[in-house]
């Protein structure tokens, strides 16, 4: 299942991060890093797996740190 | 079995949980209650001002009755390795809940316990659960955290309550003075009934009332609508002594109330607290009186909490009304939505306005480090 960045900015507006914040992700750099923070990361990983029907455990979703690595893990999922 | 004997047997039976579980989040079970006492008697020690939590039959009754509705992160072994809850606390409203108290234990801080706990209660438990008609929470302001969480799910802001709990509750967390905490409250549930809203807190009132469809009949609290002269004040007053907070609930508003709240703020002062609240019935023709009594007093605007009071009360909402007894610090007070921000600058501005016009001691905003 090919996930794209759009989609996946569009889905951190969905949880409330502010638009401009969300565009401006850079897709290679950690979340954690442009503006999320200890809410916004898991409320993303929850949103995650209810749209793509995949499951995350916490131990895995601890991991991804950036948008690249949650579209692969998306992808793997669905291989 | 007693509050002591059960700490007693938590003692004893203390362990540490084996990390890195399988979690399952739940409604609560009989069988969770001693984990939940565990977990308490972890986190805040023999502390907890309520005896619920470590005596496991009590937990085990109030699950039972509705008082308590207490929700569960469960390891694969059975332990519980986290909670939440939605619980009748301090308003006269029986059909008012808090929600709140989420715990997470030292071995799983490290997941996302806390987050799937609080999305278990928006799933499961918010306007689903009989016999509740609103649930509200005090979200602290020192983080964005609480006040995040809970505006998900449409819990709005509606007060802000001054300095309520001293920074020895957050110890660790860098905290510097008292931390003041948003109201905000959900409604799922409306009880339609007259606002006397008071003159003198009148564009206050008015600037939070919308944020619900509330059925509302909203007529003018005359500071002149005095009450009986025989009709007498009634009102409940709870002490909150590690917090040095005193709360008083005005159920009736007699012609002696200046004298009676002037007494519980006396009283309050020789306590050595540092707040008062009064949250007063807006239902009573009298609420302008009240509360021009207590604006005299130098007595500060806190919120409009609905449904505050219920069927307990002359109508369902509540004025809160708010004072400090000395002069104190005021950790930061951060807010996470522009209807947070404005509820706090209306109670900020009435509190200097306060100082200004009567003398009354105010909160000072502690100085931020640079980057927080």
């Amino acid at each position: 299942m090919a996930v794209t960045g759009v989609q996946l900015k569009a889905m951190l507006e969905e949880i409330g991060v502010k638009p401009e914040v969300a565009r401006a992700v850079d897709p290679a750099a950690p979340l954690l890093k442009q503006g999320l923070d200890s809410v916004d990361f898991p409320a993303f990983c929850a949103l995650l797996e209810e749209r793509f029907k995949v499951s995350l455990e916490d131990e895995t979703a601890l991991k991804l740190r950036t948008l690249d690595d949650f579209a692969a893990f998306v992808g793997n999922a669905g291989a | 079995m007693t509050r002591a004997e059960a700490i007693a047997a938590l003692r004893a039976s203390a362990h540490d949980l084996v990390p890195g579980q399988k979690i399952q989040f739940d409604a609560f079970r009989p069988a969770d209650a001693p984990g939940v006492g565990r977990l308490f008697l972890q986190i805040y020690g023999e502390d907890y001002p309520v005896d619920e939590p470590y005596v496991p039959e009590l937990l085990i009754e109030a699950n039972r009755t509705g008082r308590i509705h207490t929700i569960v992160a469960r390891a694969a072994d059975g332990s519980v390795v986290g909670q939440g809850a939605m619980y009748q606390s301090s308003p006269p409203n029986r059909r008012l809940y808090e929600y709140g108290q989420i715990l997470v234990d030292k071995a799983y801080r490290n997941t996302f316990a806390a987050f799937r706990l609080h999305k278990y209660a928006e799933q499961n438990m918010f306007g689903k659960i009989p016999g509740v008609d609103g649930v509200f929470g005090e979200a602290v302001c020192h983080h964005l955290v609480t006040q995040k969480m809970s505006r998900s799910c449409d819990f709005l802001e509606c007060g802000l309550e001054l300095g309520l709990m001293p920074a020895a509750a957050y110890a660790g967390e860098g905290v510097t003075g008292r931390v003041s905490c948003l109201l905000q409250v959900r409604v799922d549930h409306d009880q339609p009934g007259d606002l006397f809203v008071p003159e003198c807190w009148d564009g206050q009132v008015r600037a939070i009332l919308p944020a619900w469809p509330l059925q509302r009949k909203v007529k003018q609290g005359a500071s002149g609508h005095v009450p009986a002269e025989d009709a007498d004040t009634d009102m409940a007053v709870q002490q909150f002594g590690f917090a040095g907070v005193t709360r008083c609930h005005v159920a009736e508003v007699g012609a002696n109330f200046a004298e009676r709240a002037a007494q519980e703020i006396s009283e309050s002062e020789g306590l050595g607290h540092d707040l008062i609240q009064f949250y007063l019935p807006l239902g009573s023709p009298s609420c302008g009186f009240a509360a021009e009594a207590l604006r005299q007093a130098g007595c500060c605007f806190g919120g409009f909490v609905p449904l505050w009071f219920g069927s307990a009360g002359q109508g369902p909402d509540a004025l809160l009304v708010q004072r400090f007894l000395r002069p104190v610090v005021l950790a930061a007070i951060k807010t996470q939505s522009e209807a947070g921000a404005r509820v706090v600058r209306l109670v900020l501005e009435d509190m200097e306005r306060a100082g200004r016009e009567f003398g009354a001691p105010v909160g000072a905003l502690a100085e931020q480090p640079e980057g927080a």
